[in-house]
Formats: C-alpha cells, sequence, structure tokens
C-alpha cells in the first residue's frame, strides 16, 4: 500500500511537471500536438491522483496500520463512516484530498475549454499544473500520509471523538471544494495576464468556477459553525476563531469579486482590481489552508500541527510575487475604457461594496495574525479578543446590507436621482416604519440588531419589488400566467435573479446573527434530582441522571424538563463522554460535551452539563438563543440562489448574425 | 509487494500512453489552432454578452427601473458596442 501510494505521487508529480513545460513550450512554439499532450498530462494526473485517493481509503477501511496516518486516525473499532472522514482529519489526509480536488477541477477546466479559451489554456494549464507540483511535492517528501512504521501496532489510536460527527464529515470537504476551485479563476487570470488578453473574456470563463467556489466555501463555512454549536458546547457557533476567519476571508475576496467583474464586464472597468482581487482570494485560500493546518495559530478547530510552515510561507510569496510583478507589467494594458461617471451609478455601489468587503478581510486578517506577530515581537502571545472584530465587523455589515438593496434599483453608468428617489422610497419607507415597531420587543437594547432588521426590511422590500415588477413585464409581454412569468423570469436571467435570491439569504442570516448574538439568555445552575431553577421565563427541573459505560466510553448524562408558564416546552439531554484511551498513554483519554439542543422557529435551548459528581449534583450552563434556526435557512437559500446563478443558460445561436441583422434582432 | 508493483507498471504504461497519444498522431510541427478561430469564439461571446445587456436594458424601462432618460443613454452605449463588436466579427470573415 505504502509503495503503490508513494509511487502514483510522485508519477503526479512527474506528469504534471510535464504539463508544466510541455503546455509553456506548446505556447512559445505554437505546437498544438504539444499543448494536447499537456493537456492529456493533466488528465493523467488526475487518474494517478485517483489512484493514491483511493489507496488511501482502501488502506483506513482495511486497517493496514503499516502506514503511520492510519494508525495515527483510526482503530479496527471505529465505524466505516468515520474511516472514510479520516482521510482528512489530519494534515497529510487533508492535503491529499485539496491536491486530488485540483487535480479533478484542472481536468474539468481542460475538458470544459477544449473548444474554448484555447489562447488562455497553455497559460492556465501550466499555473494549474504548477499547483499541482507543489502540493504533490509536499505530499512526497515533506508530509507523506503513505508513510510506514517500522513495526506494525495491533491497534490504531483511533479518531479524535471531536471528529465522530457528521458535520464532520461534510465540513472538510465542502470547504476544500470552495479553497480549491479558486485555483482556476486565478490560472485564468494569469494566463489573460500573460497573453495580455485582458477583456472580459477571461472573466466569462471563469465566472461559474467562482460562483462554485464561494458557493461551497460559504456552505463549509456554515457547516462548520453548525459542528461548532452542537460539538465545542460554548453555546455559540461563530467566534472569530483564527480557522474560522482563514475561510472567511477568502469567502469575503469572492464575494467582493463576484460583483465586482460585473462592473469589468458591462463597463470595462476595474480590471487592475479584478486581477488584484483574483490573485488575492486564491492567495487567502493557500493561506487559510495553511493556517489551518500549519500550526501557527491556536484553535478548537485546528486537529493537527506540522513543519509546513516554511514551504507553505514560500509557495505565497511566489504566488504574490509573481502574481502582482505581472499586474505591474500589464498596467498600460490594464487602463479602463470607461471612467466612473457618477457615484450615483450601479459601479459605485459595487466600488463601495467592494471597499467594504477587502476592509473587513484585511481588518479580520490583522485580528487573526496580531498574536502571531505580537508573539515573535515581543515573545508574548497577545489575542484579539471578539469585542476587536464585531466592533469592525458589525457597521460594515450593516453598510454592506444597506448596499445590498441599493445595488439592484440602481442603473449602469448613471442614474437620475429622481428615478433612484422613486424605486428607493417604498423600501426606504418600510425599513424606517420597522423602527418604531420594533419598539414593541427588545431589540433595540442592541442597536446594532435593531438597525440590522431595519436594513433587512429595506433589503427584502427592495428585492421583492424587483422580483415584483420584473414577473409584472414577463405577465405582460408574454401572455404567461403569474407563476409561469415568475419561474421565465428567473430561468431568463438566472445569473441576476439567482444573485437576488442569494441576498435574500444574506438578510436571513444577518437577522439570525444579530439574534443569536445580540439577545442570549445564559444561566448556570447546580441541581440535583428533582431540583429546578429559572433562567428568564423558564423553569428547568433536573428530572434524572444517569452513567453508563460501553467499551469505548463512559457516559453521564441528565434530563432536564423545561417548562413555561406551567407548560411543558421541551426536554433536554445534555452529558459528558470519556472516551478511553486506546493506546498504551492513558493521556490519550478524551473527554467530549454532548449538548442537548431544542431547536425551534424562535428561538433555541441549549444546555450543557459541565459536570455530574458522584453525590449527583449536575453542574449545567443554559443558553436561551433566539432566531439560531434561520441561519441555518439562510444558509439553504443562499444555496438555492447560488444553485440558480450556477445553472449554464440555454445557449442562443449567434452565427448567421451579421452587424445589422443582429442589430435588428436586439431592437426586436 | 508484487501486486503494487505491477500496478505502478500499469498505471505509468497508462499515464505514457496517455500523454504520448497526440505527439504520435499530428504531424510534427503542426501549428495551434488558427488564431482568428479563437478570436471570432471571443467575439461571439462577446456580441452574446453585449446583446443580452440590450435586452436587460429594454426590460428595466419596462419594469420601471431606468427613466427614459437613463435608458436612451444606456440604450445607445450599450448598442453602439454591439454594433462595433459585430462589425469586428464580420471583418474576420466567416472563417470557412
Amino acid at each position: 500500500v505504502s509503495l503503490l501510494g508513494r509511487a502514483t505521487l510522485l508519477l503526479a508529480l512527474a506528469a504534471a511537471a510535464y504539463s508544466v513545460v510541455m503546455a509553456l513550450a506548446a505556447r512559445s512554439r505554437g505546437r498544438r500536438a504539444w499543448q494536447e499532450s499537456a493537456e492529456r498530462g493533466v488528465y493523467a494526473v488526475f487518474g494517478l491522483m485517483s489512484v493514491a485517493m483511493l489507496t488511501m481509503w482502501a488502506a483506513l477501511l482495511t486497517d493496514t496500520f503499516e502506514l503511520r496516518y492510519v494508525t495515527g486516525y483510526t482503530s479496527s473499532t471505529l465505524e466505516w463512516p468515520w474511516k472514510i472522514s479520516a482521510l482528512w482529519a489530519s494534515q497529510p489526509g487533508s492535503l491529499l484530498l485539496w491536491a486530488w480536488l485540483l487535480t479533478l477541477f484542472a481536468a474539468v477546466a481542460v475538458r470544459l475549454n477544449r473548444d474554448r479559451n484555447r489562447e488562455l489554456m497553455p497559460v492556465a494549464t501550466a499555473v494549474l499544473m504548477g499547483i499541482a507540483v507543489f502540493f504533490t511535492m509536499v505530499l512526497s517528501f515533506v508530509t507523506s500520509p503513505f508513510e510506514r512504521l517500522a513495526t506494525i501496532p495491533p491497534d490504531g489510536r483511533g479518531l479524535n471523538p471531536l471528529l465522530q460527527n457528521g458535520y464532520m464529515v461534510s465540513h472538510p470537504p465542502v470547504l476544500y471544494l470552495g479553497y480549491v476551485a479558486l485555483a482556476v479563476p486565478f490560472a485564468f487570470g494569469i494566463s489573460a495576464l500573460v497573453n495580455r488578453r485582458l477583456d472580459a473574456g477571461w472573466i466569462v470563463a471563469i465566472r461559474r468556477w467562482t460562483i462554485f467556489a464561494w458557493l461551497f466555501l460559504g456552505a463549509g463555512i456554515l457547516l462548520g459553525a453548525k459542528w461548532a454549536y452542537e460539538e465545542l458546547a460554548f453555546g455559540g457557533m461563530w467566534i472569530w476563531d483564527p480557522v474560522e476567519n482563514a475561510a472567511f476571508m477568502p469567502w469575503l475576496l469572492a464575494t467582493a469579486f463576484l460583483h465586482s467583474v460585473m462592473v469589468q464586464e458591462r463597463r470595462g472597468m476595474l480590471k487592475v482590481w479584478n486581477m488584484t482581487l483574483v490573485a488575492l482570494t486564491f492567495v487567502f485560500a493557500v493561506f487559510g489552508t495553511f493556517l489551518t493546518r500549519s500550526g501557527i495559530v491556536q484553535s478548537v478547530h485546528a486537529f493537527g500541527e506540522s513543519t509546513l510552515g516554511p514551504f507553505f510561507l514560500a509557495f505565497i510569496m511566489i504566488v504574490l510575487v509573481g502574481s502582482f510583478g505581472l499586474i505591474v507589467s500589464r498596467l498600460p494594458d490594464l487602463r479602463s475604457r470607461h471612467t466612473l461617471e457618477s457615484y450615483a451609478s450601479r459601479e459605485a455601489v459595487f466600488l463601495a461594496n467592494n471597499v467594504l468587503l477587502v476592509g473587513l478581510t484585511f481588518a479580520v486578517l490583522w485580528g487573526t495574525m496580531y498574536p502571531v506577530l505580537t508573539e515573535s515581537v515581543t515573545g508574548r502571545r497577545i489575542t484579539v479578543g471578539q469585542g476587536f472584530y464585531d466592533q469592525v465587523a458589525v457597521p460594515i455589515g450593516v453598510a454592506l446590507l444597506v448596499l445590498t438593496g441599493i445595488g439592484p434599483l440602481i442603473s449602469w453608468r448613471k442614474a437620475s436621482l429622481s428615478q433612484l428617489g422613486r424605486r428607493l422610497a417604498v423600501p426606504f419607507a418600510l425599513g424606517v416604519a420597522t423602527a418604531p415597531l420594533l419598539l414593541l420587543t427588545d431589540a433595540w437594547s442592541s442597536w446594532a440588531a435593531g438597525t440590522v432588521v431595519c436594513a433587512g426590511v429595506f433589503v427584502a422590500a427592495s428585492v421583492t419589488g424587483e422580483f415584483w415588477r420584473g414577473t409584472r413585464v414577463r405577465h405582460a409581454l408574454g401572455g404567461v400566467s403569474w407563476p409561469g412569468a415568475l419561474v421565465q423570469l428567473v430561468a431568463r436571467n438566472r445569473r441576476r435573479y439567482g444573485g437576488y435570491v442569494v441576498h435574500v439569504g444574506i438578510v436571513i442570516l444577518f437577522i439570525g446573527l444579530a439574534g443569536s448574538r445580540a439577545f442570549v439568555t445564559e444561566g448556570n445552575m447546580v441541581l440535583t434530582k428533582g431540583e429546578s431553577a429559572t433562567v428568564g421565563n423558564r423553569t428547568f427541573v433536573l428530572e434524572e441522571t444517569s452513567r453508563t459505560i460501553d467499551e469505548h466510553k463512559r457516559s453521564t448524562s441528565v434530563r432536564l424538563g423545561v417548562f413555561r408558564n406551567g407548560e411543558r416546552e421541551a426536554t433536554l439531554s445534555p452529558g459528558r463522554n470519556l472516551y478511553a484511551a486506546l493506546g498504551s498513554d492513558p493521556r490519550d483519554a478524551q473527554e467530549t460535551t454532548e449538548v442537548g439542543i431544542d431547536s425551534g422557529i424562535t428561538r433555541d435551548l441549549y444546555a450543557v452539563l459541565t459536570r455530574l459528581d458522584e453525590q449527583g449534583r449536575a453542574i449545567i450552563t443554559i443558553f436561551v438563543n433566539p432566531l439560531v434556526v434561520w441561519v441555518w435557512i439562510a444558509g439553504v437559500v443562499i444555496f438555492i440562489g447560488g444553485g440558480i446563478a450556477l445553472w449554464p443558460p440555454g445557449r442562443r445561436s449567434l452565427a448567421p448574425a451579421t452587424a445589422p441583422e443582429a442589430a435588428d434582432r436586439a431592437t426586436a | 509487494v508484487i501486486v503494487a508493483v505491477i500496478l505502478v507498471g500499469l498505471v505509468t504504461v497508462l499515464a505514457v500512453v496517455l500523454v504520448a497519444w497526440p505527439l504520435l498522431h499530428h504531424a510534427p510541427g503542426a501549428a495551434t489552432e488558427d488564431p482568428r478561430s479563437d478570436e471570432r469564439r471571443r467575439l461571439d461571446d462577446e456580441i452574446e454578452r453585449s446583446l443580452a445587456a440590450i435586452r436587460e436594458i429594454e426590460f428595466d424601462r419596462h419594469a420601471g427601473n431606468l427613466s427614459e432618460e437613463d435608458f436612451a443613454a444606456l440604450d445607445a452605449q450599450e448598442r453602439a458596442r454591439a454594433i462595433d463588436l459585430l462589425r469586428r466579427r464580420d471583418e474576420l470573415g466567416d472563417g470557412a
């Protein structure tokens, strides 16, 4: 197994290096056969990496304890789903997954572009395979998942119990789908720079790749948040942990890029900015992987440390210097076709959105790296608290939300203020009218939450208006039913209306986050059986305690009855598990907390059992978290909207059209 | 070990055949594709985008998102761009 795995990785490295050389040679010499050979090299690399992946999975499933990785992260009694997910339990396996996804996406990109963007393909192929060379080198010579042990142990150490969770099966691969897919836009961007094809052509080639990456990066972040909520028992889902930030930063940059490319497509502006963003987004994706796996930051999400740092830093430096050197050398070619004619225009709104998103990214980067910087300078690690992030992120988030409402209502180039005023009047009035209504609730006890709700209503009204006006026009023009008109509206412009659905999801997300962060009620209690305590307007009764032992763990749990106005509202069963050490070292024993959650439309009841002592006293922490479920619902809405935007449109043939014919067609 | 060696040999041969195939079946020195056909496809894409933009501007006018003044300016600009693109594509010929 070790031989097969190592050999396929080395062959993949050789094939990737061959593709780089052949693709660049094909470009300089103009040989079509060489480029075809380079592209087939991409398929070969993908095939070889697939063999390596399957070999690793086979080793994990068949308890091949001759491999250090299998021994370190599985055991013979581990259930098979966890054995499969053990592939991404630590650094070498995660990097193998990264590299495999990269070669998969490279193969798909080559296949999709076999008849298109031919001028861009040699350099794009070389860049993608250059990245593959780096990862296969790391996997072959620095941190091999196929490393053999000198003596084969009878059993493995097992998988960290925290990782034996459904969300941990899906969260890393989904996140990696997003991280790795960003390599394709980067490769095409570099190719466009090298070939001086700096019109919107390269942007069209990578538009869907960017949406795909953005969508999966976002889904991965939310799945990670759901895992943290259920598994880490701190009562929330997001604590601005460095690893959370590592995924959040490229997502923010990809969000900025998705908006700014529209400005280049429509107005031929922001070319330098778009090139900068595509390079930065990829750099942050690699940096995120580095941050998660290098161990330079302390994180609740990090499950492995390594000595990979210098290699990743060198790679990031090469990408940064190479990309920005190329951008600087092409500055004269990147000059815009137009300039910003008015601040009352869609491009100005997108520009403001970009400035805020990039500003937030660098604020998060500063907060994430500050402890590392202080440690390297003063020798003392000074961490940045949640307060710093909230102070920066909340006002920027509210401003972005407001821009989300304005963007769809304002025209390109220059909007007349009277028209803009007419369009904004109803959404703005609804947003403002929400403010006094919120006085009936306690929403204004947090100005941020109140503002988010008002801004959310403004955006929802703006988007609803867009759907209403569009459907009305379709209904009038097409003579179709109202539901038919709505379907036709979305189907004919999937990117625009899919984007609006995403905006609705963002509103729901903001409201869910505002509720769940600003209005948490927390209470601590020490109860014995039959005793009760009150948190807010609810009474919690300790009804039962239990202790069980099986071959893997010792478990303690309690049953809490939750009563409101004398009526039973829910039953919560928080507990703790102490997993036995599978190896010889008793320090390997691990304790996990199983939170008790009752989810509802308006609130989550969340109970954490801190301790159950021998006298039957249970120390319990209760959180009443409002609106949490809306965060997960928002994720689904955003995914649906992104899926609509991603779906390819039916292609219209332009072949027979000449200038006058097509101009007539457009007029008609 | 023998099975692993055989498998490694097999995937090596497959990979080599896969990448060498185009080199053996193309006349040596064959040029890359006609750059004009790539340019034509690129222009086709841009024309399609430009026509879609014209349709969207028209649609926004019907929906009341654009005043007549805004519509006239945007529409004229996009139409001029579309015509310029179409002219450039016509100049390339039909590619036959």
